[in-house]
């Protein structure tokens, strides 16, 4: 991070196209009637550890998505771009920590991405902000830093395929990959075995070499095509929303300026008298201090270097106890399904009774509380709240649970003779999960 | 090389995931190793329709013996009325595992079949001046097999031939069966005027097509209705101490006879009928046994279990809960070989789930 300057034209582009993602994001997810099958209809929330104040606000939820689309749009036309970033960035957390059971990377990538976007100089150029006052250079270091963060989390997502599960049982794509018989053309080929080795390992080491060959200029379209391939085939092939198309803008901070000087010529082209850029004469324009911003967006790197490595601090199997699982940019590695119900017990009259929380949750949420031990203990401590707030006496709570994971036969999960209810989040899941009985080799 | 072919090559590859999953549906699908479209032709002629044909004839057959009966109420007509109506309800338990398309839209299941019996309802409606409207929520634990089951078996001695309302009740008996043989005629003849090729042609991948909805609608029915409804809730297994009164064939006392009749339609659809074979093609394994194998024999280890129960379960439930506790973790058993890995297997989602993933 030297102090070269580069042209702010790649940070501009890749504001317009985070913006103009995020508002799209915002406007499919409403239309589909997400906001209130997800946040209104269920009548219970999974809650992430120290966030368990973050809830859905009742028919308000509306204004909350409301704000994130309009501060997406804030960001898209760079208008008052640091507190529109800063909403965003406020806005669309919340809206991911207000029910765990809809996490997915990419939405914890666009959390992240956009608490970086507060502190780079994304809307100097080509913005409203900068309407007769343009600074046509930023530091090297901002666009150095998105590239970083975007090069990581195809490298980290490489390495986590790195596993004998992936590379040796071509697994899980063995059992998604033939469910797809239906598309045409492709539907023959994904029946066959070499096909589903062929794509993990070419997955793979798109993962691991996509950022260097983007970097190096000799391979840098190449490369791009290969993104822009790769994407839409994961659109075609697994329902993955608007993911494949926020990758494939982030991608573009990796081409030449000269590439982004021409985007925004034309766009200036096409909005006429409204993209001039007419210089203030005279108008000053302040040299910046960049210690704060440096050192917030160097933390914020080192944070995304290294959280994905908390893993290895937990016992267990990751796959199995999935410890350290999340924030970790491992997509697609798992086929997990699960069969849970709980046992109520009294502990006075030792009499108990099945309880299938299927009936307290949406298809949704019982699927991931099924296959997550997270889920499993909060749930089972809900159930024996719910139980003491009928005035009845502390129960006992236990699990009868199996799991089936990448197509190894189903499993007993939790041990059925553990009462959860002595069970905290700082117990090892070890503790308190039956073994794995198997080993996955790998990173 | 300039922007503009990238540009254009991207705007074309992106018009083309466009047109990707969505549009790629349900039509034109290819058939590789396993004939999907086969299968959905097998469960529509071999089981469905055959299925639905089955009980509407039995429950023809019913109509007419109550109208022998009201004619003349003698003990014989008496127990020839009783016998088509186990029959007729034996043939339910066959139709039950798939009850899809209009059957389902018609809510078939829970009118023909809600239990326990709400008694005091049926008395109420049988009693009444005017036909009771059996449309309404309110009435459907008052019609059906257990309505008619009560009025069969329930009553007091005598009082559906020669009691002071013997008129009423029979009556109310005529009503429920010409209901039961009306629901079941609308929802055949939706199959046989065109769903059928609707439900045949809709052999996709998608959480919508005919497969996943019908393999999700057959293990919610296992899970929930046959190990649940007639086994696990009677059992006590909901509850803090076993429910006798909430056993299927309450009155009649065949509690027994009905659900081996179910669990054998269920066994049979998955083994003779298409999932066994669906699996084997895909070679699913475990532990080195077919998974298809492992779930028959689970079946057959559930049909074993059930030797020497008492033919009701009211009964059962009451004098030996532990008979009925070991065969509901039998059928437990069987529940998550169905729902975690054939479902897994086949990459079927449980219940439709609308919403992305990564």
């Amino acid at each position: 991070m030297g102090r070269r300057s580069l042209s702010a034209a790649p940070l501009a582009v890749f504001r317009i196209g985070f913006g103009l993602m995020m508002l799209l994001s915002v406007v499919r997810f409403w239309a589909k009637g997400w906001i209130e099958k997800l946040y209104l209809e269920p009548t219970y929330f999974f809650s992430y550890r120290y966030f368990e104040w973050v809830k859905p606000l009742g028919n308000w939820t509306y204004l909350l998505f409301a704000v994130v689309g309009l501060s997406a749009l804030g960001i898209l036309l760079g208008w008052k771009y640091r507190w529109s970033s800063t909403v965003f960035f406020l806005s669309f957390t919340y809206v991911e920590l207000m029910d765990k059971s809809t996490y997915l990377n990419h939405y914890y990538f666009v959390s992240l991405l956009s608490f970086l976007l507060i502190w780079l100089p994304a809307a100097d150029y080509f913005s409203l902000d900068a309407r007769g006052r343009e600074r046509p250079t930023v530091p090297a270091w901002t666009i150095h830093a998105l590239q970083v963060f975007v090069g990581v989390v195809y490298c980290y997502a490489g390495l986590a395929k790195l596993n004998s599960d992936w590379l040796l049982q071509a697994q899980p794509l063995a059992i998604w990959l033939p469910a797809k018989y239906s598309l045409p053309g492709l539907g023959d080929l994904l029946q066959q075995r070499w096909v589903h080795f062929a794509f993990a390992w070419l997955g793979a080491a798109y993962d691991l070499f996509i950022p260097f060959l983007l970097l190096w200029r000799p391979t840098r379209w190449l490369a791009f095509g290969a993104v822009v391939v790769f994407h839409v085939l994961t659109r075609v092939l697994f329902p993955i929303g608007m993911f494949p198309y926020i990758m494939i803008v982030s991608a573009l901070i990796f081409l030449d300026a000269g590439v982004h000087e021409r985007i925004i010529g034309y766009l200036r082209t096409g909005l006429g008298r409204l993209g001039a850029r007419p210089q203030v004469p005279g108008k000053v324009v302040r040299e910046r201090n960049w210690g704060l911003p440096k050192t917030v967006v160097c933390a914020v790197l080192a944070l995304h270097l290294l959280l994905p490595w908390r893993y290895l601090l937990y016992p267990g199997e990751l796959f199995w106890t999935e410890s350290g699982y999340r924030f970790s940019w491992r997509v697609m590695l798992m086929e997990k399904a699960g069969y849970l119900s709980y046992r109520i017990e009294d502990p006075i009259t030792g009499r108990s009774r099945t309880v299938d929380p299927s009936r307290y949750l949406t298809p949704l949420q019982a699927k991931q509380l099924a296959t997550q031990p997270d889920f499993i203990l909060e749930f089972a401590h809900h159930l024996a709240r719910e139980y003491q707030q009928r005035g009845q006496a502390p129960p006992a709570v236990y699990a009868e649970s199996y799991v089936a994971l990448n197509g190894r036969g189903s499993r007993p999960y939790v041990n059925p003779s553990v009462d959860l209810t002595t069970v905290t989040w700082a117990t090892p899941r070890t503790a308190w999960l039956l073994p794995f009985e198997d080993t996955i080799y790998g990173l | 090389m300039r922007l503009t072919y990238p540009f254009l090559f991207l705007v074309a590859v992106l018009l083309l995931a466009g047109c990707g999953p969505d549009g790629a549906d349900d039509d034109g699908p290819v058939l590789p190793s396993f004939d999907r479209r086969g299968m959905l032709t097998e469960w529509a002629d071999e089981v469905v329709i055959p299925n639905l044909t089955d009980l509407e004839s039995r429950l023809s057959t019913l109509v007419a013996a109550q109208d022998t009966f009201a004619s003349a109420a003698n003990p014989a007509n008496l127990t020839a009325l009783r016998d088509a109506f186990t029959q007729a309800y034996l043939s339910w338990q066959r139709l039950s595992p798939l009850v899809i398309g209009k059957a389902e839209e018609i809510r078939l299941r829970e009118q023909l079949n809600t239990y326990p019996a709400n008694v005091v309802k049926i008395e109420e409606n049988a009693l009444a001046t005017t036909p009771a409207n059996l449309d309404l929520p309110s009435n459907t634990a008052a019609q059906g097999f257990p309505a008619v089951e009560y009025l069969l078996y329930g009553l007091e001695e005598g009082a559906l031939t020669t009691g002071p309302q013997h008129t009423a009740y029979q009556a109310y008996l005529t009503q429920l069966a010409n209901r039961m043989l009306a629901l079941t005629t609308t929802a055949l003849a939706d199959w046989n005027n065109g769903y059928r090729a609707v439900f045949i042609q809709n052999d996709g991948n998608s959480a919508t097509a005919s497969i996943d909805r019908t393999v999700n609608d057959y293990i919610f029915y296992y899970e929930k209705f046959l190990r649940a409804g007639k086994v696990g809730i009677p059992a006590g297994i909901f509850s803090d101490d076993p429910l006798p009164d909430r056993a299927e064939g309450l009155y009649a006392g065949n509690s027994l006879p009905l659900f081996l009749e179910a669990l054998a339609s269920s066994r049979d659809f998955f083994a003779d009928r298409g999932l066994a074979r669906y699996l084997d093609a895909l070679d699913v394994r475990r532990d080195g046994e077919l998974l298809s194998a492992r779930i028959i024999r689970q079946f057959e280890v559930v049909r074993t279990t059930t030797a020497g129960l008492d033919s009701s379960f009211a009964d059962q439930v009451t004098n030996d809960n532990q008979r009925m506790l070991a065969l509901y973790d039998e059928m437990q058993k069987l529940v998550v070989l169905l729902k975690v890995d054939m479902l897994q297997a086949l990459s079927i989602n449980v219940d439709y789930v609308d919403a992305d993933g990564d």
